[in-house]
């Protein structure tokens, strides 16, 4: 009988798990001679494990990519598929959040499996759910009142001078108070993490930095073009960020697994291509009198797009005042878009804006694929794809300095031997990856395979 | 079968995958507009009577509360799908007749798949007998549903219990689960997506 249960128990207690994600932050960046100059500890650190570089998804945008990663499924099993979605009939459109996602995070299962977990600022975890620990929700939250379990959590995040995110309308304001900001809230969440692994119980913690990708947005092309003052304000932000990861790294309690890992990369804006407005041109989406909005649309509309690049069939049965008949002519139209589309170039440079148009059955799959956008339109690297309807032309200049790219996430973890292989890995690997850590079997139904 | 009240009873053995095929069968239920709630076995053994896993009165106990929770649950408009080890059928029985509109639904998985998802160790202390361990689960004879987890994911067993309550295939009622935001939260959420060009 000992025998037996050396054989099937466990010689020790679950090892602990920290997860540090930094959100935007290029593998291209972290691993090349700037990231080595700016922060040279976290460069120290990377010598210490396994480093990859990881495939986003499609459209490459947090909300999907996190929910990706925390479920460990594509899409079409979780459910998100942008930062808005839309319901057919009526069309309405909405924001969705931790409610929406269909399928369950590493965190329940983390925590249905006995751990103790504080989770901070991970994005589409707004509502909090309860857990054994504590969360807190990501920047989709309102407020910090409504964005902790439990709740009593939020006034000692208040205390701590916590806050949800960085104050987005002051890149347009004033450019040196919007960097200071973001480095300010980056170190707010980092003190805070600090002070509640200290004080709370935990087996698993996941800290979230968000700052990363604002500064990414608004000053990727300032740093790029060395414009006096952002260019060292973003370098100063990266520095920070170095050396808040080394108090980090030293705190944590000896034996602690250490995961680290980005959603997608990014890269200098080169500009705003609006496909809803081509789809008017081209006579796809049609308005009568009254507001423009998709919810106005006439009847006689065969296409519209939202945000990013993401277009749906006005299909008959499904939307609505769906006009497309199912079945062939629906195959017909999306043939003919995505043989269009394809082929949009830039009206001055001529240059391609398109990379692929992908059929939502090539990308996703599982039981919520009915609601996935017909299309998805992969741009070129560099632009930014928007359903904006008051526009002049098909592209536009950049309304933000950097954007997301889609193969140049990165995933790290502290004492793996071996290689991960760049690109051969996706998002959908991170929860299996975490709960494998944990030493929790991750259930079969995922679509990512543990990298351990 | 009407959207009436019902209780779904999830049985099978350890590790067969009750509190997976349970969130997500009330998550869809609630997608549809139903009022329900998810008594998992594992949490109201944790908080509300840690005591009944050691002894078979203490198990016979556990099964008859869950199945008076649900039971009052369902006579107040409110769907319950309970996950509850329940392995007697002697139990179970005892809990089909205090529900009225009872739906059992049994997991099954070989032993094999089970111990590799065992992350609370119960099938390893099942096979090693130490205190605690739960008696041999007895298959139901009839169950309404009958899941194989080992063959099949968890969202085709999902599909095989909303197909039995004539619930497959429904739209989700109001875009989905119940929105979390106010009309005015949901525009601060937008005015920060579109400051950061999302939209």
């Amino acid at each position: 009988m000992e025998f037996l249960k050396r054989l099937l128990g466990k010689a020790k207690g679950p090892d602990k798990l920290f997860v540090l994600g930094l959100d935007g932050v290029p593998h291209s960046l972290v691993a090349g001679p700037q990231g080595r100059h700016l922060m040279p500890y976290l460069s120290t650190l990377l010598q210490q494990g396994a480093l990859g570089r990881m495939n986003s998804v499609l459209p490459t945008v947090s909300t999907v990519a996190w929910a990706t990663a925390i479920t460990g499924s594509n899409p079409g099993k979780h459910g998100i598929f942008g930062f808005v979605d839309r319901s057919p009939n009526p069309f309405t459109t909405l924001v969705p959040t931790a409610r929406d996602l269909k399928t369950p995070t590493m965190f329940e299962l983390a925590s249905r499996g006995g751990r103790k977990l504080g989770i901070i600022n991970v994005p589409m975890t707004y509502p909090p759910k309860p857990l054994s620990g504590f969360m807190v929700a990501g920047f989709l939250s309102p407020d910090i009142a409504g964005a902790t379990f439990p709740a009593d959590l939020a006034p000692r995040l208040v205390e701590m001078d916590y806050r949800v995110d960085v104050d987005t309308s002051l890149a347009a304001e004033d450019r040196m108070a919007s960097l200071a900001d973001m480095a300010d809230t980056m170190s707010r969440r980092f003190n805070a993490a600090l002070q509640l692994m200290e004080t709370e119980p935990w087996d698993y913690f996941h800290l979230h930095i968000m700052a990363a990708d604002r500064l990414n947005h608004f000053f990727w092309g300032d740093w790029e073009d060395k414009v006096e003052g952002a260019a060292e304000g973003f370098e100063a932000f990266y520095r920070r960020l170095d050396s808040h990861l080394a108090e980090l790294v030293n705190s944590l309690p000896s034996g602690c697994h250490f995961l680290m890992a980005s959603e997608h990369g990014f890269t200098r804006s080169k500009g705003r291509v609006f496909i809803n407005h081509w789809l008017e041109k081209n006579g796809y989406l049609l308005f009568s009198r009254g507001r423009r909005e998709l919810k106005n649309m006439h009847p006689e509309s065969r296409a519209y797009s939202l945000v990013p690049g993401r277009v749906y069939i006005n299909l008959e049965g499904r939307e609505e005042r769906g006009f497309v008949a199912q079945g062939r002519a629906y195959e017909d139209l999306r043939e003919e878009l995505t043989h269009r589309l394809s082929g949009l170039t830039h009206p001055e440079t001529s240059q391609p804006l398109v990379a692929k148009v992908h059929r939502r059955e090539d990308l996703y799959r599982g039981p919520h694929l009915s609601r996935a956008p017909d299309l998805v339109i992969e741009p070129v690297t560099g632009y930014d794809l928007k359903a904006n309807l008051e526009v002049q032309g098909l592209v536009g200049p950049p309304d933000v300095s950097g954007v997301h790219t889609s193969d140049d996430a990165f995933l790290f973890i502290q004492g793996a031997r071996g290689e991960l292989e760049h690109n051969k890995f996706g998002l959908e690997s991170i929860a299996p990856t975490v709960l494998q850590l944990l030493d929790i079997a991750p259930p079969p139904s995922m679509d990512g395979k543990s990298l351990i | 079968m009407s959207r009436a009240p019902a209780t779904i009873w999830l049985t099978g053995p350890p590790a067969s995958g009750k509190t997976v095929l349970g969130a997500l069968l009330a998550r869809s239920l609630g997608g549809l507009g139903l009022a329900v709630v998810h008594l998992d076995g594992y949490l109201l053994e944790r908080e509300l009577w840690p005591e009944a896993r050691t002894t078979p009165e203490g198990r016979r106990e556990a099964v008859r509360r869950a199945a008076a929770l649900a039971g009052l649950l369902n006579a107040q408009g409110v769907w319950a799908v309970a996950g509850v080890a329940s392995p007697l059928a002697a139990d179970r029985a005892l809990a089909r007749e205090a529900i009225p509109r009872f739906v059992e639904v049994f997991l099954d998985a070989a032993l094999e798949q089970r111990l590799n998802r065992d992350s609370r160790g119960l099938v390893r202390l099942g096979l090693t007998g130490g205190p605690g361990a739960e008696p041999p689960h007895e298959p139901p004879a009839h169950p309404e549903v009958y899941c194989r987890t080992d063959r099949e994911t968890p969202e085709e067993s999902l599909g095989r219990v909303l197909e039995h309550l004539g619930l497959a295939g429904l739209p989700e009622g109001g875009g989905g689960a119940e929105r979390a935001y106010t009309p005015e939260e949901e525009a601060l959420v937008t005015k920060r997506l579109k400051d950061l060009g999302y939209l």
